[in-house]
């Protein structure tokens, strides 16, 4: 059997606040022993993995469905995941592969919702329990999509731009630039002066 | 821009603290992740992997089938081929003539229904019979049928189509046409007072054998 490496645990945990240094890169070995742990059959792999990455493909989905949807379609994600991790080529690119799934699972929700009914204009759920958090949630909803997924992700799940750099895949200087210019367009918005992209 | 914002480290900025706060509630609540009962430890292994030995036995039967029609299509046509190849060696030994001789044109006293050979008129005199040709045209006339073994529909070859049209007759103009019916009845009559005086000298020579004996 496969041991699996107790690093970067925190980041599974909801709730507490990670570590800024923790999120490095001492992760990737780990998602290889765990990919190849649910190939050979381990379901409780398979849950370290969720709890890993269920924060990213949370934020990843409320950045384009309603919030109301997200819930469902995480999990939906993680069964489409594991239905297919045996075409995942490369076991240390397990995010990027799984960030890909869940937009693409956002597309088909979108694709489907439009056969069947009109989606609202805003992505961010009118019944939910936070007024205000859903206005600013709308409001990010409405920046360029670049700039709607790193900051869901930075100021909802709690994650710092390394790990998100890391979890998704991208580059985090991009990561960095867009955080920052969405954030820029975000006070503009929150203070009322439009903030329109340059 | 502060560094809290990329990595929370540094001083905190106020907006930011506020934002995290203020959407907080709204980040991932853990559920437990409901995998379906038929994932288990080893099935999965069977289950999630594609079978590639049934695939190499499908490409398998693929490629003989495929070798098996490509080798029915070369038998085929080396038979045809074959058969090509035996009819220009005839063609080689006698030329192929396509076309019955008329009954009215060859008037003839045989009641035999095969083609008696007419003798040749040249204007040096008539030629005799040549005997030999005709068996050989008759011959390779019974041979040019179709072969009820053959699988291979019977068609020309390009080079019977070329000797039968070296042989086929010309067009006659009218004033031919009618010197050759002249001719020929010229010829049928010279015939057939042949033949009379032929019977008399067998007559004649019949009559004559009583007395010598």
């Amino acid at each position: 059997m496969y041991k699996v490496e107790a690093t970067g645990v925190g980041f599974g945990v909801i709730g507490t606040s990670p570590s800024p240094v923790a999120a490095d890169m001492t992760e990737t070995p780990v998602e290889i022993a765990l990919v190849a742990a649910v190939r050979g059959g381990d379901r409780d792999a398979f849950g370290r993995l969720y709890d890993l990455y269920a924060r990213m493909v949370h934020g990843i989905l409320l950045a384009r469905v309603p919030y109301d949807e997200v819930d469902d379609l995480v999990q939906d994600v993680f069964l489409v995941a594991l239905r297919k991790i045996d075409m995942l080529r490369d076991p240390s690119a397990f995010g990027p592969w799984l960030a890909m799934i869940t937009r693409n699972r956002a597309m088909d929700y979108h694709r489907r919702t439009r056969e069947t009914d009109e989606l609202p204009d805003t992505l961010a759920h009118t019944s939910a329990p936070h007024a205000e958090a859903n206005e600013v949630l709308a409001l990010i909803c409405e920046l360029p999509e670049a700039y709607r997924e790193p900051l869901i992700l930075r100021f909802v799940e709690g994650m710092t731009g390394p790990e998100i750099a890391v979890r998704t895949g991208l580059a985090p200087a991009s990561v960095r630039v867009n955080i920052h210019r969405g954030m820029k367009l975000l006070r503009a918005r929150l203070q009322g002066t439009g903030g329109k992209e340059q | 821009m502060s560094d809290y914002l990329w990595d929370k480290s540094g001083e905190a900025d106020e907006e930011v603290e506020r934002l995290e706060e203020l959407l907080g509630p709204l980040r991932y609540q853990p559920r437990p992740l409901q995998l379906p009962e038929s994932f288990s430890a080893q099935p999965a292994r069977s289950k999630f992997r594609p079978q590639r030995p049934f695939k190499w036995q499908r490409l398998a039967l693929a490629a003989s089938l495929l070798l098996m029609l490509l080798a029915g299509a070369w038998l085929i046509r080396w038979q045809h081929s074959n058969e090509l190849r035996r009819e220009a060696a005839h063609d080689h030994v006698a030329p192929v003539t396509h076309e019955q001789p008329r009954r009215d044109e060859t008037a003839n006293t045989s009641t035999n229904d095969k083609p008696v050979p007419q003798p040749v008129v040249t204007p040096a005199g008539v030629l005799p019979v040549d005997y030999r040709r005709a068996r050989r045209a008759s011959v390779h006339h019974d041979l040019s049928a179709p072969r009820r073994s053959s699988p291979v529909p019977q068609q020309a070859s390009p080079r019977e189509v070329q000797v039968a049209n070296a042989n086929a007759p010309q067009e006659l103009t009218p004033e031919q046409r009618e010197a050759t019916e002249k001719l020929l009845l010229a010829l049928r009559i010279a015939s057939a007072k042949l033949n009379y005086a032929e019977r008399q000298v067998q007559e004649m020579s019949a009559a004559r054998k009583p007395d010598i004996r």
